[in-house]
Order: C-alpha cells, then structure tokens, then sequence
C-alpha cells in the first residue's frame, strides 16, 4: 500500500465515519465521535505533512516540527491553535441549535394540529406547554391552576422524563470521554507526581459537578472513589491509566446503549469503529501520544467545551423545548396526546422500514422524518464548516510573527484586573441599588421626619378611607439597634479581651488546645443557630432569672410581700436584652481573635522591659501590654460594633419587631435589620414608601458600618505601621 | 544584713507584695473564668440543640390493618387511573383505552384523599367501635371517629395510594402497615413513654387539645397497650441513580423529604438541595473571580491609588452586614435585571458569592503572600515570566492556604440567612427538585433560611425539627471548618 492511498483510506474513513455515524445516532451522539475524528485527523494530518516530506519523525523533530507538521512553536502557540480549533465549531453549533430547535418543534405542532382537523393557534400551545413547564419549576411563574387534575397528576412523570433525558448527562458521559481520551493520549507521565494528581482532581471535579447538576448521584461518588485512589497512591503506572480507560469505554458502552434509540445496534457498531479505528491507526505506525503540555491544552479546550455547551444548555430555552415538546403533547388531554403520540410512532415506524397504513399520517410523518434528517445532516454540516474554520484561521492566524506569549499574557492581565475591580462592582452595585430607592422614598417621605421621627410603625392602612397610616420616623428603630448592640458589646468586650489575654499569655499548651477548638466553632456557628437558641433556650432561661429576681426584690417570700411600682421586670416572647446577651455570646470569639491579635503584634521588646522591672504577668498586661495594643484592640472592637449593628438573625428571632422608645431593655426592641428583614421578606413591591423605607433604614445602615470599618481599617494600618 | 536595711523586708513592703499576688491570680482567674463562660455558651447551645433534635429525628408510627375498600374505589376507576398515568407496562397498548372523561372521574376518585381517610375511619370505627359511645346521633359519632382518625398522618394515606396504584396492593385486600403518626398524636406517644402518670399541666397537653381529643387519648393508649405503637428513627432515603437505574427508591424520612406544613412530614432534603445549590454557584463565582484579584493584588498590581482604594473597597467589603448584600440583590438582580427570578438558587449563590468574594480575596492574599520570596525570585533567574513563576511556583505552594479559606468562606456561606431571606429563599417549599441543572433556576429554600421558618412555628415538633435542621447545618459548617483547620495545620507544618 503506497502512502497516498494510506492517506485517502485515512481521509475516506473519517468521512464515513462521522456520515455513518450521523445516520445511525442523533445529532447528540455524533459530537462524540466527531471530535475523536477531529483530533486523530488532526494528528494524521500532521503525519502526512510530515511525510510528505519525505522526513521521518525523529528527523522532522529535529527541524523544529511537532506531530502536527508545524513549526514547534512554544505552548501559547498551541493554546491559541486548540483554541482555534474548538472554539468556531461549537459557536456555530451554539447558534445553529437555539434557531433549529424551536423551528423543528413548531413543525411538530403543526402538523399535530392539522392531523387533528383542528387549526388552534400554535401560541396557545406554546403557552400551554410555557405553564406546563413552569408548574414543573423550570421557569419561574406559573401554577399548577387551571390544569385537570389527571395533568397534574401525570406531572411527576414527566418532571422524571426531563431528569431522564437531560442534555447534561450526555455531557457527563462527554466529558468523560474526553477526559480518558486526553488520558491515553498523555500517557501515564502526566498523572504521576504532584501535577498529576492536581490535574485527575480538576478532571474528577468537572465529572463530578456535571454528574451532579446532571443527577448522576452514584456515579460523582463511583468518580470520587477513583479520587481517592488516586490521590492516595503513590506512584500511579501504566497499568492503572489503562484500568481507567477501559472503565470509561464501558461507561461509553453504556451511555450509547441507553441514549441511543437504535439499542443493541448502536453499541455493536460503536466497538466496531472504536476497535477498527484503532487498529488503522495502530498499522500506520501511529501512537498518539501527546506532550503533557498538549495534554494540558487538550484538558483546557475540554473545559472551555464542556462549560460553553453547559452554559447553551442553561441557556437556551429551546433545549429543554426539544424534549418538552414530545412529553407536552404526551400528557395533553385526549385526542391531542394520542394523535402527536401517534404521529412520533409513524416517524420511528417510517424510519424502521415499516409501512403506516393511515395515509395522512404518514404523509405528516415522512414530511417531519424529512426535517429530522434535514435537521441532523445541517448540524453536521456546521460541525465541518467549523472545524474548516478553526483550522483555516489557526494557520493563518497562529504564526511565529504573532507575539503569542506577550499577548496570552496581557490577555491574563487584563483577566485578573477585571477580577479585581469585581469587588469594587459589588460596592458600586450596592450604592447604587441603595441611593437610587433612597431617592425614591425620599420624595414620598421627608428625610427629616425619617431621621428625627420619634413614632414607627410601618404598616399601611388597611382601608383608603383610614386616616393616618404608617408613621416612619426612625429613632426608635436607631435606639434599639443602639441598646442591642450596646448589650452585646457589654458582653462580649470583657470575655472575649480576657479569654485573649488568657490564652495568649497564662494558658499550658494543654489548656490552649481545648479552648482553642471550642473559641473557634463558637465563631463557625451560623447566626441562625445563635438566632434559636436566643429564641428557645435563652428567653426562657431570662424568664426564669429576672422573675427569681423580681420575687427577691419584691420580698414575696415575707407574710406580706412589697410591691415595687416601677420595676418591670416581666420578659414577654421576645426581649431586647436576650437577643443582646447572645448577640454578646457570637462576638466573644471575634473579639478574641482580633484582641489576639493585637497583643501578638506588640513587640517582645516591651514585655520583656516590664518583666526585668519587676512587673507581675498581669501587671504587664494591663500597664504595658493592653496599652501598647490599644489602637489593635480598638479597631477589633469597632468592627465587632459593626458586626453587631448588622446582625440580622438573632434579633429578628429574639428581639421583635415593635418599635418601643423605652428605657426597659428587657421589653422588645426592634432594630434596622429586624425592619428591613420585615419588610422585604414577602413578595415587597418598591412602590409604597413603606416598603422603600427599607433603602433609607439601608443606607443608614451601610453608612454607619463603613464609617465604623473605615475608622477600625485606618486604625489597626497604623498601628501596624508603628510596631512594623 | 540586718532587716531594717532592705526596704523589700518591710511589713509594708510584705503587704504590698502579697496585695500584688493576689491581683495576679485574680486576674488570671478571670481570664480562666471568660474562657469557661464561653465553653459555658458552647455546650449550653449544643445541649438544647442536640436533645431537642432527637424528637426531630424519630416519630411514632402506629401499626394499622386497613381494608382497601373496592366500595370506596372502585376497581375499574383504579385500572383507568393507571393507564392515564401509564403505570400500566405499556399505556398506548393497554386493553383499557385512556378516556378523558373517565379518567376524571377515576383520578377524583383515586386521588383524593378523602377515599382513604374513609377506610381510616372505617377501621377505627370497627376496631376500636367501644370508644366511642355515648353520643345522640351517628352523625355526632361519625364526627368523632373522623376527629379520631387525624391521628394518622397524611403520609400514610400517600403510601396507600402509591402502593395502590403502582399495582403492589390490590383493592379488597386487608393491608397491615406501620402509618406515620400525625405531628400531634407523635408528640403526645412521646409524651406518654416519658412519664407514665399524665401530667396534664404540661405544655405539650395543652397545646395538643387542639387535635387530640380524649377519645384519642383513649384510642392512642389501647393501641401502646396491645403494643401497636413504636418510635423509630424516620430519616428515608433519598433516590439513588447509577447510570440511568434507580437502584434506590425514595423513602419519604427527615433527608429525603422537603417541607411541608405537617411537622411529622416535614424533612430537610429541599433545604439542602438549595444549599447545595447555591454553594456550587459561590464555588463557580466566588473563588476564580476571587483568586485571580489576590493574585493581582497581591503580585502584578502597580502601588498606586488605584490599588489602595480596591484594598479598603476589600477590606470593608469584608465587614459590611449580610443584609446589605441580600438587599443589593433583592433591588439589583431581582428588581433591575432578572424580574421573576426571586427565590432562584442561582439568585441566592450569586448574593452569598458577593458576600464570600473579600473573604476568599483576603484569605488567598495572606496565603500567597507567605510563600517565600525565593520561589519566584529562583524561577525569575531561571528565566520564567512574572506571570509564569507566579502560577507555575508561587501558587501551587499557596494552594492548601487558598483552599483552607475557600472553604472557609463556603461554611460562612453556607450559614448565611439574612440574604437569602432578603431574595425570597425562604418560601414554602414542599417537594424537592427533581430537575437536576433547572433547580438552578427554579424557587428553592437554604437550609438556613429553612431553620428560620421552623423555628418561627410554636408547635413543638417543629421546635424538634427546627433542632434536627440545626444539627444538620451544624456538621456541615463545622465539617467544613475542620477541614480548613487540617488543610491549614498540614500547610503550616509543610513550610
């Protein structure tokens, strides 16, 4: 065999196989194979360059060519040409998908329509499918109303169709694919050592993020198992890169088993070409094996791949329209689900070679068998006319001349700049969603009497007729964000400084090692937790205490007990000083860190000095110590204000929601979290000034904690700077 | 020397320094006392947590003997009912041929509940017939029955109907299952096997008159006393796929099921899916977006203004309330940009994703900065790029400090309320999302924001609910915060 007919039997099965393929499979299946067909034909098409020639590897290596025929140009190089070669093929299938789908589907509806004698408009079928869809969840209005109880009955199956045939296991099994592909290709090198393993971790988190959104549960474990295998040995070989690989061809077995409508057919013929592919290119002398760079490459183009066509499937409506359209028209009443069932059994009869005896419908079928194949052979010729342009414009466009590193690498720059100034968007995005409705609740309501009212009460009246309605002065609300926070800090100041100092400077190793675990999971506890324990444990528990107190005081216990006419000592379901006291319990850990902190930055230097004099630990502590970390503490206790002004979910629990002007910190206190909370928690629309009120009681709010993180930032910079 | 000579000898001076010991232990028990009082805390929460959550986690379950009626449901309504939903093996092939008007018919009649609450009432009303005397008229008795019978739950009357209709019961049989007792009955039974004189001060008693009458009180103690009541743990199974086969049915139980508004059926599994969720779309935003800033901030940024004022922007980021950032996307996501998608995952993941970004910037950042100079400097030399030596040296080395604070963030995350209420997570929801990557995009509920609707109910097996949730998002964020701490501790001892 001489090598121009080797050459065109290459080219000829690589045509036959992704035509052949294409009839066989749906247009789902042949991405597969066409990018296994892609990348060997890439790589044949190098070793025919290369022989044309007349160059043996070794000796075209040695000219400075790679496996590719081309230049050996540095990695970016070969970034920007895998980038070529994936990225044009996939858009246009992006583009294709999202116009052919819906067009297909809406040929499918016609068609039902007219066998069923009926011309309804298709928007209403559309619309019926909308609410179907939405009562399924997968958009967000909608409810199941106005649908006949056997519709809604039928619901969950189809909710199990969609979770049977979603898009995303196919890209499962495909990046699965390309992942043990990449894996043969590289070798063993590529998986043994550090790199190796960070680089099977990257591959098993993509498995196992896309089994998961896919609903694969078991198979992200079964992923996770060989994780760990492979995080935990030590040397991985050859043998076990292979073990892998054929676990991966059987899950491919599967996968075309299950997917494929052609059933056992369909898995003969995918061994037989993978098998005969295989030895083709064997007897060519070929064994792709790529660089571990190339491997990289190939694993980033993968990525890219995979993500692209995650976000088209999020994305695109008509995805989940494909299959949504032939489960509608299977739980839609009567006549119209058994006539489009009817319709799709004449299309897979047609396509089986059987004959359809009712002439309408197998006009209807053989016209819509006509789309489908229409439909499969377009998407195939968009996969070619990609793949042409990615290679066109990767030989054009990927050139020694081309500074490929400099570019890649102001391209990353500019990346990693524009993560930066993603902080800087989120405060941009908070001042303005905040000022823009301050604006707005402004000139419904004077910002006077939202700052200096001394009545709150927010809800609006129930009749138009009523008079008065809500009242939005803040300073009650002000007050009780104050006293909370005044109670929590009251609590935690002294704790959390002592617990520091007690840990920093008295305790054993041994006592250090139990405290230190518990200051730490009381700073990991949600605030939700900290919320119900105030709510279930801690307002009781008051309850208990200041009635033993006020039965004290009160002298209950003598023949004739006194009353104290103005002590209240009575605590109702929710109590401003319970939600402070634990509010207290959450910063004792902050403090202490921060406190912590600031007693470890002050230099040895001057405890030592005060030693040498003479001075006892605590004598150190508090003349030298605590005054030399004044500014550090300071700062820590400034942020844990701010912490405690923000605090959400213990005072909405514990502390209540009335707003009282009182002197009494055990009655209810509302602060502005508990408000905001209150007012935006059910479906608010921003169009009454009570509701907008919640962008005023923000602003105050976030104006209040940046002052305080400003003034603590300023502090603890330049305490730094003077002991550094 | 002679005593008077030294000053230190003194009566004063001895004075002085014992004054001066006793402040130094007096202030060291102080210090040994903040410590126990946060120890205090500490175990004070997790004991009203953890034993209250154990009532979360088991119900009473009462044994029954139910005979399916064919006079309730009829039987040909029950084959029309299975060939409209296609349970029958092959539906289009089926000999009954689906039609509309019947198949309504038949789901009314299979479907609703009230079929089975009647064979409910049929069973206590012949089995336990001698309660119930002592009234005018049958109506009057019926009425009572019917009041007996709400001690079962409505998930029994589900797993009758599922059985029914998936062909594993058949109608005319008499079926013997342990039902799930309803929320009150559950925490009467519990109440009982607590203390055996009934103490009907307590709280639990008068809360349940609500429901629980004495007839029932008289039914529930016959039925202990024959033995037909147990307790069990009732976690379930959530459905398990390999490959396309469901090797594990759901089981409804506390993991497996979503909310709902009777306690006893009330699970976590929707919770956790949402947060699960959202924790997927702060691990795709949060850490790229926040890894690449440290790294640019911390490596490539040029000293200018420009640098200073995203540092402060980080730093105060850092410390601005949750809520503000549930309000940003309450007003920027859900009012401006995407109408219609309050209560989406995606939504919610994105907010905590905001709130995590200074967190996992700030983390990185130090985690980075520790790595020694001489990696990049050796690199340099080598003749690699900045950016090269940066990610091909400097970062390997800084990546179990990176992932101890990724992780970090995930837990503050993961806990996080106050936003998630801000963007409609917290709405009732009752089944749990079966639609793998459109859950994103479907309304969902966190596990925090789950806890809070509990725990804002009175009834006192939510209260046990509320704690059970409690426990659940416990070991998760102190799951994940251990990891950190062994990731961290392994990094420190390895530079």
């Amino acid at each position: 065999m001489n090598r121009t007919s080797s050459v065109s039997l290459q080219i000829a099965f690589f045509i036959f196989m992704i035509i052949g393929l294409s009839l066989f499979f749906g247009a789902y299946a042949l991405i597969v194979p066409a990018v296994v067909a892609y990348i060997w034909g890439a790589i044949s098409f190098g070793q025919w360059r290369i022989r044309q020639r007349r160059l043996s590897l070794e000796e075209a290596r040695q000219q400075g060519m790679n496996r590719f025929g081309l230049p050996n140009l540095p990695r970016f190089y070969g970034f920007q040409t895998v980038l070529w070669w994936l990225l044009p093929p996939v858009l246009l299938l992006i583009i294709y998908r999202s116009i052919g789908t819906p067009i297909l589907t809406g040929m499918i509806e016609s068609e039902v329509l007219v066998l069923m004698g009926k011309t309804i408009d298709p928007t209403s079928l559309h619309e019926f499918a909308r609410t179907t869809l939405a009562a399924l969840g997968l958009s967000g209005e909608g409810s199941t109303s106005g649908f006949t109880e056997a519709q809604i009955g039928a619901l969950p199956g189809l909710t199990d169709y969609f979770s049977q045939q979603h898009g995303l296991r196919r890209l499962f099994w495909f990046a699965l694919l390309m992942g043990a592909l990449a894996f043969w290709q590289s070798g063993p090198r590529a998986f043994t050592g550090n790199q190796g393993r960070v680089t099977v971790f990257a591959l098993a988190l993509i498995g196992i993020l896309i089994s998961i959104l896919s609903g694969y549960g078991t198979a992200s474990i079964i992923i996770l198992i060989i994780l760990a295998i492979t995080l935990f040995s030590t040397d991985i070989n050859a043998p076990f890169a292979r073990v892998l690989f054929m676990a991966t061809g059987v899950g491919v077995l599967i996968f075309l088993r299950d997917q494929l409508a052609w059933g056992e057919g369909g898995w003969v013929i995918s061994l037989l070409i993978i098998a005969g592919s295989t030895v083709v290119l064997w007897r060519q002398g070929m064994r792709p094996r790529l660089s571990d760079q190339m491997f990289v490459l190939v694993l980033l183009g993968l990525a890219t791949l995979v993500l692209l066509t995650a976000l088209t499937w999020i994305g695109a409506y008509s995805w989940l329209f494909d299959y949504g359209s032939e489960t509608i028209f299977e739980v839609s009443p009567g006549n119209l689900g058994l006539q489009s069932q009817k319709l799709l059994n004449a299309i897979r009869d047609l396509r089986s070679g059987l004959v359809v005896s009712n002439p309408d419908v197998a006009a209807a079928a053989s016209r819509m068998s006509a789309a489908q194949d229409a439909y499969r052979y377009g998407y195939l010729a968009v996969v070619l006319l990609g793949i042409a342009c990615g290679v066109v414009g990767s030989l054009i466009f990927v050139r020694p001349k081309h500074r490929a590193q400099s570019r890649h690498e102001s391209a990353a720059n500019f990346g990693m700049m524009l993560a930066s100034a993603a902080a800087i968007l989120v405060t941009v995005g908070i001042v303005l969603a905040l000022l823009s409705n301050a604006e707005l609740f402004f000139s419904k309501y004077p910002i006077q009497d939202f700052l200096f009212g001394l009545h709150w009460s927010k809800d609006a009246p129930i009749r138009e007729d009523q008079a008065g309605g809500f009242n939005l002065g803040a300073v009650p609300v002000f007050y009780g964000t104050l006293v909370v926070s005044l109670v929590a800090l009251t609590v935690a100041l002294p704790v959390g400084l002592m617990s520091a100092i007690y840990m920093a400077e008295y305790a054993s190793p041994r006592t250090r090692s139990i405290f230190k675990p518990i200051l730490e999971v009381l700073a990991g506890i949600p605030t939700i937790v900290y919320g119900v324990f105030a709510l279930r444990s801690g307002i009781p528990f008051a309850k208990d205490i200041f009635g033993g107190i006020e039965w004290v005081l009160e002298l209950r216990f003598l023949p004739t007990p006194m009353h104290l006419e103005y002590l209240d000592l009575a605590i109702g379901a929710k109590s401003g000083v319970v939600a402070g006291a634990v509010m207290g319990i959450m910063l004792i850990p902050f403090i202490s860190s921060l406190s912590d902190d600031a007693l470890k930055a002050v230099p040895r230097s001057l405890r030592d000095g005060s030693l040498a004099l003479g001075g006892h630990k605590s004598e150190t502590i508090l003349k030298v110590l605590i005054p030399a970390a004044l500014p550090g503490i300071m700062g820590g206790f400034l942020l844990a204000t701010s912490r405690a002004i923000g605090e959400t979910m213990i005072v909405v629990l514990a502390a209540g929601g009335q707003a009282n002007l009182t002197l009494n910190v055990l009655d209810q206190m509302t602060t502005v979290t508990v408000q905001i909370t209150e007012l935006l928690i059910g479906d608010a629309e921003f169009d009454r000034a009570n509701t907008l009120s919640v962008f005023g009681l923000g602003i105050v709010l976030f104006v209040s904690t940046l002052l305080l993180n400003l003034a603590a930032i300023q502090i603890v910079r330049r305490y730094r700077q003077r002991y550094s | 020397m002679s005593p008077q000579t030294s000053p230190h000898q003194s009566v004063q001076a001895s004075r002085r320094r014992a004054a001066r010991r006793r402040g130094e232990l007096i202030f060291r028990m102080l210090g040994l006392l903040a410590l126990g009082l946060a120890a205090l805390f500490l175990v004070a929460l997790m004991y009203s947590v953890i034993k209250k959550s154990y009532n979360g986690f088991v119900q009473s379950f009462i044994q029954l003997d139910i005979y399916l009626d064919p006079d309730i449901i009829k039987p040909a309504d029950l084959a029309q009912f299975q060939a409209s939903v296609g349970v029958a093996p092959d539906r289009w092939a089926a000999d009954i041929e689906p039609d509309p008007k019947l198949a309504k018919r038949a789901s009314r009649s299979v479907q609703r509940g009230t079929s089975y609450k009647k064979m409910l009432q049929n069973m206590f009303a012949e089995e336990f017939g001698d309660h119930f005397t002592g009234y005018e008229t049958d109506r009057q008795r019926d009425k009572a029955i019917a009041q007996v019978a709400e001690m079962i739950s409505l998930e029994a009357q589900f797993q009758i109907r599922d059985r029914l209709i998936s062909g594993e019961y058949t109608l005319g049989e008499t079926i013997s299952l342990w039902a799930l007792a309803a929320g009150d009955s559950d925490v009467l039974y519990k109440d009982m096997k607590r203390r055996t004189q009934k103490n009907v001060d307590s709280e639990n008693w008068i809360l349940l008159k609500r429901s629980v009458d004495e007839n029932g009180l008289s039914v529930l103690m016959e039925l202990r006393d024959t033995g037909r009541t147990r307790i069990r743990p009732y976690l379930g199974i959530p459905k398990i796929d390999l490959f396309g086969w469901t090797i594990a049915e759901q089981q409804p139980g506390f993991f497996a099921s979503a909310s709902s508004t009777s306690p006893e059926r009330a699970g976590i599994a929707a919770a956790a899916q949402g947060t699960f969720l959202m924790l997927i779309v702060v691990m795709v935003l949060a850490v790229p977006i926040g890894v690449l800033a440290a790294i640019y901030l911390e490596k490539f940024a040029p000293r200018n203004q420009l640098t200073d004022f995203m540092e402060i922007n980080i730093n105060n980021l850092a410390a601005v309330p949750s809520i503000i950032f549930g309000i940003l996307g309450a007003a920027v996501i859900i009012q401006w940009l995407f109408p219609g998608s309050r209560g989406f995952p995606i939504v919610g993941g994105t907010v905590l994703a905001f709130m995590t970004l200074p967190t996992v910037i700030i983390a990185s950042r130090a985690a980075i900065g520790a790595v020694p100079p001489s990696f990049e400097e050796a690199a340099l030399g080598m003749g690699a790029s900045h950016q090269q030596s940066v990610f091909q040296h400097v970062l390997p080395a800084a990546l179990p400090g990176i992932a101890s604070g990724v992780i970090i963030g995930l837990a503050q995350a993961a806990g996080e309320t106050a936003p998630l209420l801000m963007v409609g997570m917290n709405a009732f929801i009752n089944d749990v999302c079966d639609a793998g990557a459109a859950c994103l995009m479907s309304k969902g509920v966190g596990m925090p924001s789950q806890i809070y609707q509990w725990a804002a109910d009175d009834d006192p097996l939510f209260q046990n609910k509320t704690a059970a949730g409690i426990v659940c998002l416990l070991t998760l964020v102190i799951a994940m915060n251990g990891l950190a701490t062994y990731i961290r501790a392994r990094f420190e001892r390895a530079n």
